[in-house]
Formats: structure tokens, sequence, C-alpha cells
């Protein structure tokens, strides 16, 4: 079983994104991937009023594969809470997902803290795009995660090209920081994240559809993980992280 | 079908990313490929002249196998180009790398252009690592590019190393504005925009690289030949591209 922490969903013509649920959908099935979190291109609030609603709608069309997370921009403060207590209610969201780049706030910056604390209240994962950008190092994450100790935060990527052993040091200082796979090429920072953090702390993300799934899977396989390690990784921590069902029990 | 891989470092490395011949022939068998094109990693005595001297080493000793390029620090000024006239007239290497961010220069300085305008003359394609920050960005390989049209760039990892995906615009922009610009595939998450490159720019402008060992020759030998591509245009990237680049001499 493999279960995506981590894939896109959402039409965006200025920026040349055209990728529906119906392609995820189908990348998803030929990979074998059952289930994936998806989250759009652009935050609410926003510029398009209806981002939310689009993954509610794809999540609709999928119940059973796809899991809607809030791409947000926390600037709006408590029009942004508001938002994403809405989406929790009212549309189905399970998680909050940040590109701080695209907003251009510090992450630990007073604004996206009291959005990060909501959503823990809320009991959503925050996903952090981590990487190499100004507003994304794990350093700067690092001091959003020691504000907000009860919120589960994702950093994607495991910081991306050059910011992975930031990432795993941030990883192995808090308790409420979890890693994930996509994106980044490495499968010797796959085996050092399991290595240094433990394999609970790892989650198999693909990025999907900007990255190609079957590569994604095929970085875990190259890291020379145990079968324990590698379930752990690829379903059995997420499918605890959101208490999804999992196959066979 | 060849397989060649356009991009491979060897020797031992300042980096701790050593690799003896040796251990990439047993690598490239794994991974199903045919023949490397082999560039000197930095040592950890500075010297990149006697690396050279180690890469062409290896083609002599594997010459089925490896062809090789040269590594040239452009602030060694007259000196480089110095050893990158022995190393094309006398060692048989046949291509020139840049390495901006392990260098230290921006690609786009004045520096390089003794280097290049060698490089066009001979008829040796020009690689240059590409995307790293403040150094090697998608726009300044174009900069370099614009300024010699007659040379043949070619730019690793889709000109761009952007886990934010706002470089992917910057590298199709480099590659519209510039013909003489080869997209290399190591490291390059987004296949959309290669085979979008092939389709609208033309089947010679993207070949196969691994940039191994930083990265997997494995997962990046996966990563070419996943692409969606007519046979003939799979042909062209895994290793016909890169061996007619490489046997142009004028």
């Amino acid at each position: 079983m493999i279960l995506d922490s981590h894939a896109h969903m959402d039409v965006v013509p200025s920026l040349g994104w055209y990728d529906t649920a119906e392609k995820l959908v189908l990348r998803m099935d030929e990979a074998g991937i059952a289930k994936a979190a998806i989250s759009g291109y652009l935050n609410a609030p926003g510029p398009n009023p209806d981002s939310l609603k689009t993954i509610a709608q794809a999540v609709e069309k999928y119940p059973d594969r796809l899991i809607g997370y809030a791409r947000m921009d926390p600037w709006f403060d408590d029009e942004c809470i508001k938002t994403l207590e809405d989406a929790v209610a009212n549309l189905g969201m399970r998680g909050v997902k940040l590109h701080p780049a695209h907003y251009t706030l510090y992450p630990f910056g007073a604004l996206t803290v009291k959005l990060c604390r909501r959503a823990g209240e809320l009991g959503l994962p925050v996903l952090f795009h981590s990487g190499d950008e100004m507003m994304c190092l794990p350093y700067q994450i690092d001091r959003l995660a020691e504000q907000c100790p009860e919120t589960t935060i994702i950093l994607g990527h495991i910081g991306g090209y050059f910011s992975g052993d930031a990432a795993l040091r941030v990883g192995e200082r808090r308790d409420n920081v979890w890693v994930d796979t996509s994106e980044m090429p490495f499968p010797q920072m796959v085996r050092q994240a399991v290595d240094r953090l433990g394999a609970e702390k790892v989650l198999f993300g693909t990025d999907a559809p900007c990255c190609d799934i079957h590569l994604e899977i095929m970085k875990v396989k190259l890291a020379g993980l145990t079968d324990e390690q590698e379930a752990l990784v690829m379903y059995k921590n997420y499918a605890k992280m959101m208490n999804l069902p999992v196959e066979g029990q | 079908m060849k397989t060649v891989d356009a991009h491979v470092y060897i020797g031992e490395s300042l980096f701790d990313l050593g690799q003896t011949p040796e251990e990439l022939l047993r690598l490239m068998d794994e991974a199903g490929v045919d023949q490397a094109v082999l560039i000197a990693n930095k040592p950890k005595g500075y010297a990149l002249w006697e690396a050279n001297q180690a890469v062409a080493q290896a083609v002599n000793n594997y010459p089925d196998r490896f062809y090789g390029m040269v590594r040239i620090d452009p602030w060694q000024k007259e000196a480089a180009l110095e050893d990158l006239k022995r190393f094309w007239e006398v060692h048989g290497l046949r291509g020139l790398l840049l390495h901006p961010w392990e260098e230290l220069f921006q690609v786009s300085l004045a520096l390089v252009d003794p280097l290049v305008e060698y490089a066009a003359m001979e008829g040796m394609p020009v690689m240059v690592e590409a995307g790293y920050p403040l150094v090697s960005h998608p726009l300044d390989i174009a900069e370099l590019a614009r300024r010699h049209p007659q040379a043949t760039f070619i730019g690793t990892h889709g000109l761009q190393l952007d886990g934010a995906a706002f470089a992917l615009t910057d590298a199709e922009i480099a590659m519209r504005e510039c013909p003489n610009i080869v997209m290399e595939t190591s490291g390059m998450y987004a296949p959309d925009v290669m085979e979008n490159l092939v389709r609208d720019l033309g089947v010679e402008r993207l070949v196969f690289g691994s940039h191994s060992p930083w990265l997997d020759l494995r997962l990046e030998a996966e990563r070419a030949r996943r692409l969606k591509l007519a046979p003939e245009e799979k042909e062209a990237v895994m290793g016909g591209n890169i061996l007619k680049m490489l046997e142009e001499r004028r």
C-alpha cells in the first residue's frame, strides 16, 4: 500500500499549470497510489475565491482517493483563520499547505504562528514547502515549530537540493517536525532521514503530477531501507497521522 | 540503441563524492548505460590539472566506454586557456566543463569569454553546471549563450535547481531565446518541460546525463528513459545527441 502525503491539483492558466484531479488520479492508478493529499497552486484567501472549493470538489469526486489540504496565505490574519475554520467545517479540509515564498512572510512571524497554532487545535498537520528559497529555509521554519509545539509540521522535500542537512537537524530537535521525501533527487537523503529522525518521522510524498510518481517510489526503493522502515515511510506513518484505514487491518 | 551518460564525475573528491572508473563502470552496467562522458571531481589538493589528467587516463584505459571533458577554473586566466588547449589538442578531451558553484564565478562574467571563444572555434561543447544559487541561474546561462552564438552550451539539471519551480519558466525562456543551449536531464523533476522542449524546439535540444555520483545514476537513467518520446527521439536524447556534439571538430 502507498499513501502520498504531498500531491497537487489545480488549474492556473497564468502559471501554465493544468493539473486536474482526473490527471492526478490517472497517474495514481498507473503507479499504485491508494490515496494522496492534495493542495492547489494558489493561496486562500487569494486571487481565486474558489480555490478551496476546487479542492473540495475533487475530494468529493474521489472520496476514497484524495485528501484535501487548504493552501493558505497568513497575511490575511483573522480572515485566513476564518477561511480555514470554514474549510474544515464545510469543505472537509484535513491539512494546511504553506508555501511562504509565494506570499513572502517569515514563517516564524506572528501571523504564521497564529495560523499554525489554530491548525494544531483543529487537528490539522501543516505541510511546508521547505527548500533553498528565502522564507522556506528549514532554520526559519524551525523557529515557527518551536512556537507551535502542539502542531504537526511537515518539511516538504527534506529541504530541497541544498538544505537537507538543515531540515534533518530541525527534525532531530523538534518532536513536532516530520519530513516528506517528495521531489528532491537524492535516495541517500531518504536514507539519512530514516537514520537520523527514525523511520516514524519520514513520510512518502510525490509532488505529483509535476513529478513522476514512478521515480518518487524508485527513489525510496534505492534508499536501502528495511521492509519495516519502508512500510512506515510508504504508508504507515501517514495512515497513523491522518487516522486512515490500512489494508489488511 | 546506445545509451550515453553525458555528465559523470570521477576521481577523489574534495566534497567526499569520489568515484573510480571501475566503480562507475559497475554502476553503468547495472543501469544499462553503455558509455559515459567523464569530468574530473575537484580533488582534495585543488589541482584540477592533475584531476583532468586522470580523466584523460581513464578515457585512454577504456576507450570504448568513456569520453572526457576538461574541467577549467576561469579564475586561472591565461593558465586556464593554456590548460584548455592542451587537454583538447594533446589529451583528446572533447568538451569544456564549467562549474560556477565549485570554482565560484558567476557564469556570465567576462572572465569566461576567452575559454568559450576557444571552445567555439574548435567545436567543443561547453557544459555549464546550472541552477546553482546566484552563479548559474538559467538567465545567467542565457546571457553567456547570447554573447557566444557560435558556441554550443549544455545546461545541466534542466538549467535549474529550484524546488519551488519558479525557475522552470526562466529555463524555458533561456531555451527559447538561445538555440545554442542544450538541456541536460539530471535531477530535473518536471518531465513535461522536457517533453515540451523536444516537441516545440526539437529533439536535438535535450541530452541524458546523470551527474553521478552526486545524483544516483540508476534513478537518473530511469528519469530520462521515462520521458514520453518517439523511439527515434529517445535514441537521440539517450545518446545520439551527445555523441554528435563530441564528434564535431572544426
